[in-house]
């Protein structure tokens, strides 16, 4: 899964996330768009990493659904064809998913591929 | 403690003579934080017990309540979200849901969450048992701008389906009557929505198995099919040949269906629930935002999460368990009721006794009565139950989750994830309690971790109490033991993450909604725990106490304090500290209280104090952290730990001393 530090956006906590990133925390993964993450030329491929707070996406699979990473996304309901909206990227994930909200880590983040074409709010 | 399961082949309830015998048996399942056991307590009343499933550290809740008349056992399982379990809790709930022989299901969701909840539903449909969907918090709809027809639902998933409100007993009559009638009817559910192919194999398999199992053999095919490592080696140890024939077909069945994976299922269960729940659930209007879910997402953000934090655990622990509790309580508790009025009283009721060394056992220096009692129930029971409290109403409000996020990338750092967050803060009450609940994190090198941080650098509340108590007035010495032990805490993690082998899991969990806590639920949750410290405590407390006193009757206490001396004269402090820390083996709260009464008689200068404080809290865990170590994570890693806390405690005491004083403080 791709690393990297996690990009200034959101609102507040700008001098707390600075802290954190350098001790170190924030050196996970982070998003510098759909064509650094590694996918065939013409066929970007999108996950979690690439939405802001307030854009709502469908998911479209699960990078590895038999990893400890998968099985817990599945248990959360994060599966195929299911609507999700984010609510935070930092500290950790948190989105909504059907009226409830679930928090995550980065390495969750990048293992969920969506549907090209997430709106914003 | 479990109730007995129902012996095999015998029918339910009616035909039964004895109402013990009748009991017909219910379980509450469903998905974290939904109000099983809000439900729970409405279902059963006052005849509630709280226990450990045998061999985990899960609690289960089993309680008695009456349907029509009849006597219905009934258990709450800890949170589920499917029945392919991925934490020691959802296997718990499995295993009750599956082989305690349940004759009905309640599975409890949300109302809001209806679409997520189905999946579970639908797997639970296929275990061969009768089922009711009891739909909580209805009155949440109109808010949030949905309607839901549980009419439709019922029909199209073929159960009773119930709409309630569990907190103000709304609908629960109406429940009472659908589990009675599912249960009486005997009729499980037909599944929904599995794939032809997969109906087939799974019927081939279960033709395969011919094993005694506790649980329904279609519920072992379907689990097989999907990959379950626990269902397989359970088959491999009920069948005569090793599972050899069962596994044949399994492999054949496999092999027939397009792909039976528990992924796969996965999938196709949550397309079925959001077509179901597409038909029954219906927005009809703007969803409005609740100040305690704005307030809710603002906690989770480091602004202004981390002050916010800061000032809780500073209201918590420093001014209600340190200045109430181990202040205000234990003042009024040892010096009044205690030193005041119990311990002239129970001198002047043994001073019949001729003999001083048994009158010593009772009442004296190391008296069962005047040393193990008044410890127990003066100086360490406020401490405990105002921190048991504290966390209590943590836990109700739905906090401590986001106090999870907020940790989760420091305590990466330290091969932890935010999930740890719970035994450690559970470490601020009771480290022996904790060690057994860190066995809920995922990977054996987080548990082992944090039975590390917990047995060095986490005071137990009774410690912590004390601790607070001496160095309050004390500001520059009380920050200097904050700054020891949170700078060991960090560096202990983070070596510890370098040096131990193997992944930490990644973080990942629901958040309930931000809500006030419920004064009887936050009531009864410090009740239970003060139940199970009571009971490890006070025995312990007397056997010291009963130590000491054989030690000092045949003089063997005065030898080893004698070999102690010299540690502690390495420090700087005074030869009684000596027996504070030997008190602090017994338990460490036993020697903090040691501590408060050479620092009442001012034995210990500032430097002195502070010295003995950060040794004793860095110092070998008590004897019931040590057993429980022992048994959780094995003897030697428990040796282990116990050899470094030593050497390191001591070690960081002796350097402090010198540091202190080299500086002239």
């Amino acid at each position: 899964m791709e690393r990297g530090r996690v990009r200034a956006h959101g609102k507040g906590g700008g001098f707390l996330r600075r802290i954190l990133n350098g001790l170190g925390a924030g050196r996970r993964a982070g998003s510098t768009g759909p064509a650094s993450l590694g996918s065939a030329p013409g066929t970007a491929r999108v996950t979690l990493l690439d939405l802001e707070p307030g854009d709502r996406a469908t998911v479209a699979g699960l990078e590895e659904p038999r990893s400890p990473e998968g099985r817990a996304l599945a248990s959360l309901g994060v599966l195929p064809g299911v609507s999700v909206e984010v609510v935070q990227r930092y500290p950790a994930w948190i989105v909504r998913v059907d009226q409830a909200e679930i928090a995550f880590d980065d390495a969750l983040a990048a293992g969920v591929r969506l549907v090209p074409g997430a709106t914003a709010a | 403690m479990c109730p007995p399961s129902r012996p095999e082949g015998r029918a339910p309830g009616p035909t039964a003579t004895s109402p013990e015998e009748a009991a017909w048996r219910v379980a509450l399942v469903g998905a974290p934080n939904v109000g099983k056991s809000t439900l729970f307590h409405r279902l059963t009343g006052r005849y509630v017990t709280v226990s450990n499933y045998p061999r985990t550290s899960v609690e289960v809740t089993y309680g008695v309540g009456r349907l029509d008349g009849h006597v219905v056992r009934v258990v709450d399982t800890p949170g589920l979200y499917s029945l392919s379990p991925t934490t020691e809790e959802e296997r718990v709930s499995r295993r009750l849901v599956l082989e305690e022989g349940i004759d009905a299901l309640v599975h409890v969701v949300e109302a809001r969450c209806v679409a997520r909840s189905l999946p579970l539903t639908l797997e639970l449909m296929e275990l061969g048992k009768p089922l009711v969907l009891a739909l909580n918090m209805v009155d949440e709809l109109g808010r949030l701008g949905l309607e839901l027809r549980p009419d439709l639902l019922a029909g199209r998933l073929g159960l009773h389906v119930v709409p309630i409100v569990a907190v103000t007993g709304q609908g629960v009559e109406g429940l009472e009557r659908a589990i009675l009638g599912a249960i009486r009817a005997g009729e499980p559910p037909e599944p929904l929505g599995r794939r032809p192919d997969v109906a087939a194999a799974i019927e081939a398999l279960e033709g395969a198995l011919s094993g005694r199992y506790a649980m329904p053999r279609r519920a072992i095919a379907s689990f097989l099919l999907q990959g379950d490592e626990d269902t397989r080696a359970m088959v491999e140890a009920a069948e005569t040949d090793g599972g050899r024939r069962a596994l044949e077909a399994l492999r054949r069945a496999a092999a027939g269906t397009r792909d039976g994976t528990a992924y796969r299922s996965a999938v196709e269960r949550h397309e079925v629930a959001r077509s179901v729940a597409g038909d029954v659930l219906e927005a009809t209007g703007e969803r409005r935002v609740r100040v305690a879910e704005r307030l809710g997402r603002w906690l989770g953000r480091p602004l202004p999460g981390i002050p916010v934090l800061l000032v809780v655990l500073w209201l918590g622990l420093y001014e209600f368990v340190g200045h109430f509790g181990a202040g205000i309580l234990v003042d009024w508790l040892e010096r009044s009721l205690f030193l005041g009025h119990v311990n002239p009283f129970l001198e002047g009721l043994f001073r019949g006794i001729p003999w001083p060394w048994l009158r010593g056992l009772w009442v004296g220096d190391y008296g069962l009565l005047t040393l193990g009692l008044r410890y127990a129930i003066a100086i360490i029971l406020p401490i405990v139950a105002t921190f048991f409290l504290f966390f209590s109403v943590l836990e109700d409000s739905g906090y401590l989750p986001r106090l999870a996020l907020l940790v989760d990338r420091l305590f990466k750092r330290i091969g932890l994830n935010g999930q740890a967050v719970i035994p450690i803060v559970l470490g601020f009450a009771c480290d022996t309690m904790a060690t057994m609940v860190a066995r809920t994190l995922e990977t054996r090198r987080e548990r082992i971790l944090a039975t590390v941080l917990l047995a060095l650098a986490i005071p137990c509340s009774a410690q912590l109490g004390v601790i607070l108590a001496i160095l309050s007035g004390q500001p520059v010495a009380l920050g200097l033991w904050v700054a020891v032990l949170a700078g060991t805490f960090l560096l202990i993690g983070a070596v510890g993450a370098r040096v131990l082998p193997g992944r930490s899991a990644s973080f990942h969990m629901e958040l309930p909604p931000l809500r006030v806590p419920r004064a009887s639920n936050v009531v009864r949750k410090t009740a239970t725990r003060l139940h199970w410290y009571l009971l490890e405590v006070i025995p312990l407390f007397m056997l010291a106490s009963v130590l000491l006193w054989a030690g000092q009757v045949t003089g063997l206490l005065g030898r080893v304090l004698d070999l102690l001396h010299p540690v502690v004269g390495a420090l700087g402090l005074p030869r009684q500290t000596a027996s504070v820390f030997l008190l602090g083996f017994f338990r460490r709260d036993y020697g903090a209280a040691g501590l408060y009464e050479l620092q009442r008689t001012g034995a210990l200068d500032m430097v002195g104090l502070l010295v003995s404080a950060v040794t004793l809290t860095l110092f070998v865990p008590c004897v019931a952290q040590f057993l429980m170590m022992w048994k959780e994570r094995g003897p030697k890693i428990a040796a282990g730990i116990f050899a470094f806390a030593v050497t390191f405690a001591f070690g960081v005491g002796f350097v402090l001393n010198l540091t202190l004083r080299g500086i002239g403080l």
